[in-house]
């Protein structure tokens, strides 16, 4: 049985720990120059602030996905309560069915409930997400491109 | 958060649920919750601390007595009076954590205790506590053993609470909780009166 549960990021941060090297090897760029070294303390300041969303796919009691968001008034439209998504994951095995679709309808009707009018959520070029989106009713409006720099 | 609120955290609960696993018999001596007619509880095993006298609803008139049963009217029960069951005596662990709860609310008068056990996979199923009952008592827990991957929802809201913590939730409201930990997710579930 996979589950959605609203978490705290500090206190699942050792349970994050562990499947956060899975995801970054599936669907980070430039991993030869960028390791993976997040910033804990500001996910962890974000959330004590209020701004963090953290939702964790549970199976057995095992986190086996994650959907992390931050929430605050958009820079450029401060009457509009706005979700940003940060990064989404679900274990591989766990991808048959439906867990993507039931995590994001989860991540909805909780973003509902904290009364945030517009999510915006991405997806990787490489690794395409947006039938998953188009499923819950998005619709793609940008498109993001990176260069490397750093050589 | 309107339909949670925390009341307690580092609550010392470990001499009771030590106390309990010790008696696992008492598990599978009530089962009035488990068997309740249409009830939510059929995959909860409880141990009745305290609780109203017992109702035999057997009979011709089974629907009118569990009508007026959910009322408070039926003659000769009062659902808001609870007595002692005989483990509130074994599980003396327990009495310190109610009466603590008691003065932490200011409670004015102790309504049903209960300890509730759902194994990994369970449910309670959504339902509303009756009203005459959820609109008289404050619903209190106090969680026992606990693991992540339990789910409490009322209404619209959605909470983990972990081992030790002790929670105020409205029983107002439609809610469900299911058990997608490893573990068996223990409460004791206590009823408070608190001014009004």
């Amino acid at each position: 049985m996979i589950t959605c549960h609203i978490e705290s990021f500090e206190e699942c941060l050792e349970e994050l720990k562990i499947i956060l090297p899975e995801h970054y090897k599936e669907l980070a760029l430039n991993q030869d120059k960028v390791p993976l070294h997040p910033n804990y303390p500001f996910y962890i300041e974000q959330e004590k602030l209020g701004k963090l969303i953290f939702i964790v796919l549970r199976d057995a009691g095992k986190m086996v996905g994650y959907f992390i968001g931050f929430i605050a008034p958009g820079l450029h439209y401060q009457t509009c309560l706005t979700c940003t998504m940060d990064i989404f994951y679900v274990c591989k095995e766990k991808r048959t069915g439906s867990a993507g679709v039931r995590l994001f309808r989860f991540v909805e009707a909780e973003l509902r409930r904290r009364k945030v009018q517009r999510w915006f959520m991405g997806s990787k070029i490489h690794a395409d997400a947006s039938a998953l989106f188009k499923r819950i009713g998005a619709a793609p409006v940008e498109t993001y491109f990176s260069k490397w720099l750093g050589d | 958060m309107n339909n949670f609120q925390l009341i307690a955290t580092n609550v010392d609960v470990t001499p009771l649920i030590l106390a309990i696993k010790r008696r696992p018999e008492l598990w599978k001596e009530d089962t009035f919750l488990r068997h309740y007619p249409q009830g939510p509880f059929g995959e909860t095993e409880s141990i009745m601390l305290r609780f109203p006298v017992k109702v035999d609803f057997e009979g011709d008139d089974r629907e009118e007595k569990i009508r007026l049963y959910k009322e408070n009217m039926l003659p000769g029960f009062d659902q808001h009076e609870s007595i002692d069951y005989p483990p509130y005596k074994l599980l003396t662990e327990a009495r310190q954590i109610v009466m603590n709860l008691m003065a932490r609310v200011g409670g004015e008068r102790l309504g049903r205790v209960m300890i509730n056990k759902i194994s990994p996979g369970g449910r309670i199923f959504p339902h509303a506590d009756t009203p005459v009952h959820a609109e008289y008592y404050s619903r209190f827990h106090v969680v026992l053993q606990s693991r992540p991957g339990v789910i409490f929802r009322a209404g619209d809201e959605q909470i983990y609470m972990a081992t030790g913590e002790c929670w105020w939730f409205n029983n107002k409201l439609e809610h469900e909780v299911i058990n997608n930990s490893a573990e068996d997710r223990i409460h004791m579930i206590i009823d408070i009166r608190t001014s009004r």
